[in-house]
Formats: C-alpha cells, sequence, structure tokens
C-alpha cells in the first residue's frame, strides 16, 4: 500500500508538471493518466517478468515478482517526484507559447526528448535497485543480469507503447487538448520516434 | 543502517579551509559527513560558491561595460541559487536511492561542496576570462572562451565527489554524477531566462520569449556574430 501511494503521488506530480506547458486542464488529464500508464504497465509484464525469472534461475513466486516490480515503480516514482521542480522549470522558461509551428513543434520534440530521458532514466535507475536487491537476497543463485534485461525491455517497450496509447501525454501543440485521442490505437511508439520526433529535433526550427 | 552509510558521528576540532578544499576534496567531503562540526563549514560553502560565481559573471559582463558586469554578477549568484534550490530535492532522492543515510542538511553541505569547488575555479579563472574579454569584440569566440572556462569549473566540480568515492566515504558516486549533471543542466536554462548577458543595456536586442538552453547557446555561437569577427 505505501509503494501504490508513493507511485501515484510520484506520477500524478510529475503528471501535471509534464501538461503544464499547453494548459491547466492538459496537466490534471496527464495527471490522472500517468499513475494508470505506470500500474498498468506493471500489470501486463509482471506475467512475462515471472516468466523470465524462472527461466533465468531465479526461483520466484509469481507474488513476489509483482511486489519487486513495484517496489521499482516506486523508487522510479520518488525520483520522478524529485524532478518535478527542475522538469516544471523547463516547461515554464523554455518550452513558448506562442510561436509558428515549426517553433512550437520543436518545443514540443525537446519536452518530449526531456520527459523520456527522466521517464526512461527513473526507470533503469528503480530496476537496477531492484536488481542489487534480489542479489543481496537470492540464494539460490540465477542469472540475475539476464532477468534484469529482460525486465528492463519489458518495461521499456510495453511502458512506452501504453504511454503512446493513453496520449496525449505531453500535448502535440497543434492537436487539441483531450484526454484520450480517437486514433489511439492506430500507430505505435516506435514508428513516431523515428519518423516525427528525430527528424523534427535534427530539423530544429528555433527562434531566434 | 545500510552498509552505504557513514556510521560514527565523531568530533573534529580543526575546522578544515580553502587549501583543504582544494588539496583534499574528499577528505573535505569526509568531514562533512562524519563531523560533529560540519554545520561551520556551511556558510563558508555559501560563501565561496556565491562569491566564485559571483566574481564570474563580473568579468563576463566586462565584455559589454561596468553596468552589464554589475547586473551580470547578480545573475550568475541567482543561477546558481535558483538552480541549486531547484535541484535540492533530486539530490537528496538521488542519495537517498543509492543508499548514503545522511541527514538532508549533510547532504546539502555535501552538494555545496560541489558548488564551492566550481565557484573556487570559476573565481580563479576570471583573471583568464577578463584578459579575453578585454580583448575581443567576437561574442561566438568569447562565449566559446566562457563555456570552456565553465566546463574546467564543473571538471573540477566532480573532484570531490571521486576523491570521496575513492577514498571509500560514498561507495558508489553515480548519485552524485547525476545531480551535478542535472544542476549544469538547470544552470544551463536559468543563464538563457537571464538573458541577456552579453548586451549592452537599453539596445534595442533584448530577446523576447521562451527559450531552451540548446537553440539559445547554439544561436549565439553561430549566428549572432558581429562584422569584427
Amino acid at each position: 500500500m505505501r509503494n501504490a501511494a508513493i507511485i501515484v503521488i510520484g506520477t500524478f506530480a510529475y503528471g501535471l508538471a509534464l501538461g503544464w506547458w499547453r494548459s491547466p486542464e492538459m496537466a490534471v488529464f496527464i495527471a490522472i493518466k500517468l499513475p494508470f500508464v505506470f500500474v498498468a504497465t506493471a500489470a501486463v509484464v509482471s506475467g512475462f517478468s515471472w516468466m523470465a525469472a524462472l527461466v533465468a534461475g531465479v526461483d520466484m513466486r509469481y507474488r513476489e515478482v509483482f511486489t519487486h516490480m513495484f517496489d521499482a515503480m516506486a523508487v522510479a516514482s520518488k525520483i520522478l517526484l524529485a524532478l518535478v521542480p527542475v522538469v516544471l522549470f523547463f516547461v515554464v522558461s523554455g518550452a513558448p507559447d506562442t510561436g509558428t509551428r515549426n517553433e512550437m513543434r520543436f518545443a514540443h520534440s525537446c519536452l518530449m526528448l526531456m520527459h523520456l530521458a527522466v521517464l526512461s532514466g527513473a526507470g533503469v535507475v528503480g530496476n537496477i535497485r531492484l536488481y542489487k536487491e534480489l542479489k543481496s537476497r537470492c540464494s539460490t543463485g540465477g542469472n540475475l543480469r539476464f532477468l534484469l534485461i529482460c525486465w528492463l525491455m519489458a518495461f521499456a517497450v510495453v511502458g512506452s507503447q501504453i504511454g503512446w496509447m493513453m496520449r496525449p501525454l505531453v500535448g502535440s501543440p497543434n492537436i487539441k487538448v483531450e484526454f484520450l485521442r480517437e486514433d489511439a490505437l492506430e500507430s505505435n511508439v516506435l514508428e513516431s520516434l523515428f519518423k516525427q520526433i528525430i527528424p523534427n529535433f535534427v530539423n530544429k526550427g528555433a527562434r531566434k | 543502517m545500510n552498509e552505504n552509510t557513514i556510521r560514527n558521528e565523531v568530533d573534529c576540532p580543526r575546522i578544515p579551509g580553502l587549501s583543504e578544499l582544494l588539496r583534499d576534496p574528499g577528505g573535505f567531503v569526509r568531514y562533512v559527513c562524519e563531523c560533529r562540526q560540519y554545520v561551520r563549514l556551511i556558510s563558508f560553502l555559501i560563501l565561496l560558491t556565491l562569491g566564485g560565481f559571483g566574481i564570474f559573471g563580473l568579468v563576463t559582463g566586462f565584455f559589454v561595460d561596468w553596468r552589464v558586469a554589475l547586473l551580470d554578477m547578480v545573475k550568475m549568484i541567482g543561477v546558481v541559487v535558483f538552480g541549486f534550490a531547484l535541484c535540492l530535492p533530486s539530490l537528496y532522492v538521488f542519495m537517498c536511492i543509492s543508499g548514503v543515510a545522511l541527514s538532508f542538511s549533510r547532504i546539502v553541505t555535501v552538494g555545496l561542496v560541489v558548488t564551492a569547488m566550481m565557484g573556487c575555479v570559476m573565481g580563479a579563472l576570471a583573471p583568464v576570462v577578463w584578459l579575453f574579454s578585454a580583448s575581443t569584440a567576437c561574442l561566438g569566440f568569447f562565449l566559446m572562451i566562457l563555456l570552456f572556462a565553465g566546463s574546467v569549473a564543473v571538471g573540477f566540480g566532480v573532484l570531490p565527489i571521486k576523491r570521496a568515492y575513492m577514498a571509500g566515504v560514498f561507495k558508489s558516486c553515480a548519485a552524485l554524477y547525476s545531480w551535478l549533471t542535472i544542476l549544469v543542466v538547470v544552470m544551463l536554462q536559468c543563464i538563457t531566462l537571464m538573458r541577456p548577458m552579453l548586451s549592452p543595456i537599453g539596445d534595442g536586442a533584448t530577446p523576447q520569449g521562451k527559450q531552451f538552453f540548446i537553440p539559445h547557446f547554439f544561436m549565439s555561437l553561430v549566428e549572432e556574430q558581429n562584422e569584427d569577427c
């Protein structure tokens, strides 16, 4: 319960900071959606994670795996909570309210990459912390490094896709504020990363 | 208690000073972590930080004139104070997650050791920066000098963390490295927020609107050259 509370508080606060650049309404929407993204990711990957643990030779029950995953997410949520002032500062001081279409898209890409770095960094630290804990407690041995890689990959792929389906999570400047998009199931996150975000960042539309 | 913890508090009657900070930054961090008298160091470290950053701001502004120099001095002090305040929660949480069980005030003091070290180096490099500011009218070139001096200061800021790690004060320095990276990025954004720092007062060239630090620095380096460069 304590971990669940930490996850909800941390992700709710980070969600507020995440959506603030568009509007307060957007901030509230994202603050509601982000805890769901975290919990849904844990739920979706739990089965695979349990099986990966068995394959890696780490004898754990499903419930133990689920608890450990929540521990990792709680650590990640604490990091997110700690970074809220920094992220909010960048949102308030760096992202323009108005500008040309290119300028706004550039700001959106910058914010997107920043949030991606923060969220993935927090997730990685959470899992590394979990790895260390497992290493110190695990008496049966097993290939913990392999397990860490499996869990990280599962979290990264599933988490980013669930986040993608719960769009808008940063809020494209040229699309209206809404809770969920009508085309939520029509594309995936990797497709967007290579087709939109990276090209926008490379061909920057910065203002003078 | 976590094994990554500094375990025993001891009495250390001799308070370390500037020479100890420069000669043995790891030992300085150990003093902060282990000694009861660490509180007496806080004002000294704040003074070093503000002094170093202030002097650096002053010589930066001399590129334009003395009025800008005074303004830049205040701005640079604002940059370090605001940046440090914004990064305090991350410093505390990162340290706790890495297993260092120190009190909040001790963790803040460890952070201050890092900024004080950076302040010292910035203060020491101030004459060099002034020399270049007085001998060039090229904004892009001067900005490169400033960025180089800033990078050197950050490099020296790493020393207390690295030496403390090597001395066994911390079992991992990843938390402090991560925090320092965030602090530097936040300070660069603060500088962007407080722009212009290298334009004459009232020349009408005051930039409007919000901007991220990467395009700001990039454009200052590449595009805003005058005919003297």
